[in-house]
């Protein structure tokens, strides 16, 4: 049984202008130790798929409204918000996109590791903070006996990300979900990160649920992909297959989108159109209106999520003719 | 030999502060010797400041009663210092009343967004009336006394605080250390009290300043206008109040109270400006 199970996930927010459904039916499964990776524009439905499972859609104006998210055996969507709170950094940790922000400017590193320990784990401040130090160590942070006693301030972009990774894993969660977690870092930093993450994962079996809209992230480290539109899951299938045979038009549009060196081509190539507003989406399939395949079919009825062989997840009417 | 090249730093950093923020450090003077005045008023004069000694009132200042007597012979000097006794506790008391109320209200009513809009409809309300007619009107109502004089300043002040707290709470609830927090799994209440509320702690204490400055003048004017402390307790609004009659005889008798209060109030305007400017970063190389 796999360790995380989302099924039908259905999020919408309520606001003035009417019910905006952010995550719309999404289903997909984990297992330990693998590395999903969720792949989508801005506004996409990624980030509110990942509170979903966190329970920490803020509510109101957001809702869960249908679904199971199973983890571990138990649906989370059934616990109460203590039990909830048992899970959260315990079970399931999370990581954000601005380590520059994620800490509080006021407590030293280690307080703050400390404090995400003592919560979950009856140990005492001495103990916690030598936990820390080990997990700051574990993170490749030079010194941790100095590091711990300073402030976030003291530290760069690279090193917070460090500390709000050792931070996530310093009660061993089962799954790790990393919300855009080299986003905000240059790109030595981002390898760097994601070689620790990589490299912690192999060590501590956690199952990471890495959510980009990076391709070349996935690429690097993800195991499965679903890749997400408008919310819902457009295509999902392993990382090696999505990037040697994309089907969905729009992931299609997606990988021709990233710049290729020595392709000689002056302009970046890109996907026409915006992102439907969320209020009125298209009749049909969401993606028509960009899509350069699209014909009356896809204009009409709403595709479903089929396999085209080996677990391959296309929602496309046309999924067995478009081939890049 | 480290230990003594950081506090060479820490001393030159305290010499650089002192010149480029002068007035906080003036400001800050001025309260420390009023608190001290306040403090030894007992040993800096000997004379009771409520014996009265009607042959000698009206008195101009002179060696034995250095800033003169009042309409009862009383010693001005005396109940000036006695007075800064009474504007300092009564500032203070105020100044903890309004900040433990006004952060806790502001906390929850930032924090929770169901609460907030009960608590603060109710601190608008207290606001809307103006500060001094409904400190006038729970004078009245509670009777005087020193202590009644600071459950009614301290409410009067309470909305005020709350407001800052609140809009403070606000900012820092929708921060990426909050939700990392809220992801730890850290519950509600420790969220607010440990992450929260020491990240609000600059707006309170520049408040805090500011409700002092605030509360010794309304004490004042609520002295003054009779609605005070009772008559025999010395209170620099009281002395000014007695004083109007006699202004033209026995100026001595209106312009050491009338100072004492103009002096402390700027004092603490100059520090909570100084401090507002100093805990603000944004204003921080200014």
């Amino acid at each position: 049984m796999a360790l995380l199970e989302v099924s039908d996930l259905r999020t919408s927010f309520t606001t003035v202008d009417g019910v905006m459904p952010a995550v719309d039916g999404v289903s997909f499964s984990l297992d330990t130790g693998k590395t999903l990776g969720i792949v989508g524009e801005s506004g996409c439905g990624k980030s509110v798929t990942s509170l979903s499972i966190m329970r920490l859609v803020p509510n109101p104006p957001g809702k869960i409204t249908h679904g199971t998210i199973m983890f571990d055996g138990h649906d989370l969507l059934k616990k109460s918000e203590v039990e909830m709170r048992k899970v959260r950094g315990n079970e399931i940790a999370m990581i954000f996109q601005e380590p520059m922000t994620s800490l509080n400017p006021v407590f030293t590193i280690g307080q703050q590791i400390g404090e995400a320990i003592t919560l979950h784990q009856k140990l005492s401040s001495r103990e916690a903070l030598a936990k820390s130090i080990e997990m700051l160590k574990l993170v490749g942070i030079p010194s941790p006996e100095k590091r711990v006693k300073e402030y976030p301030h003291q530290m760069s972009g690279g090193m917070r990300q460090r500390v709000m990774i050792a931070m996530a894993l310093s009660c061993h969660p089962k799954l790790l979900i990393a919300d855009e977690p080299t986003t905000a870092l240059d790109v030595t930093i981002q390898a760097q990160i994601l070689e620790l993450m990589n490299d912690l994962q192999d060590r501590l079996g956690t199952a990471i649920m890495l959510i980009t809209h990076d391709l070349g992230v996935v690429a690097e480290t993800a195991d499965d992909v679903a890749v997400m539109y408008a919310g819902k899951i457009v295509e999902q299938c392993e990382a090696d297959e999505l990037f040697k045979s994309p089907c969905h038009p729009y992931t299609i549009g997606l990988m021709n989108s990233i710049p290729k060196i020595g392709s000689g081509a002056r302009r970046l190539q890109v996907i026409d159109g915006v992102v439907p507003n969320p209020y009125q989406m298209p009749k049909g399939c969401r993606f028509h209106p960009r899509c350069d395949w699209a014909q009356d079919a896809c204009r009409e009825s709403q595709p479903e999520l089929v396999d085209i062989g080996g677990g391959h997840l296309v929602r496309c009417w046309r999924a067995g003719e478009v081939l890049a | 030999m480290e230990q003594v090249v950081t506090t060479n730093r820490s001393w030159a950093r305290v010499r650089r502060l002192m010149e480029k923020r002068r007035l906080v450090f003036v400001g800050g003077a001025i309260i420390l010797v009023i608190l001290l005045m306040a403090v030894f008023a007992g040993v800096l004069t000997d004379i009771d400041p409520n014996k009265l000694a009607v042959a000698k009132r009206l008195r101009p200042p002179s060696a034995e009663h250095i800033m003169g007597t009042d309409e009862f012979g009383r010693d001005v000097f005396s109940r000036l210092l006695y007075g800064a006794r009474l504007s300092m506790t009564i500032g203070l008391s105020v100044v903890a009343i309004s900040t433990v109320f006004g952060t806790l209200l502001g906390l929850v009513a930032g924090y929770y967004r169901a609460a907030d809009n009960v608590i603060m409809r109710i601190m608008d309300g207290m606001m809307a009336f103006p500060d001094i007619l409904l400190a006038i009107a729970m004078m009245a109502s509670l009777g005087p006394s020193v202590a009644n004089v600071v459950i009614s300043l301290g409410t009067v002040c309470t909305p005020r605080v709350a407001r800052v707290v609140r809009s403070a709470a606000l900012t820092i609830r929708e921060t990426e250390y909050v939700e990392a927090a809220r992801a730890v799994g850290v519950r509600p209440g420790a969220i607010l009290l440990k992450h929260v509320l020491p990240n609000a702690v600059s707006p309170i204490i520049v408040q805090a300043t500011f409700t002092f400055a605030n509360s010794v003048l309304a004490e004042a004017s609520l002295s003054f206008l009779g609605v005070g402390v009772p008559p025999y307790v010395p209170s620099w609004g009281m002395m000014l109040s007695s004083a109007r009659s006699y202004m033209v005889q026995a100026s001595w008798m209106m312009i050491w109270p009338g100072l004492a209060i103009v002096v402390t109030v700027l004092g603490l305007n100059l520090l909570g400006d100084g401090l507002r400017d100093m805990l603000d970063p944004r204003l921080r190389n200014l």
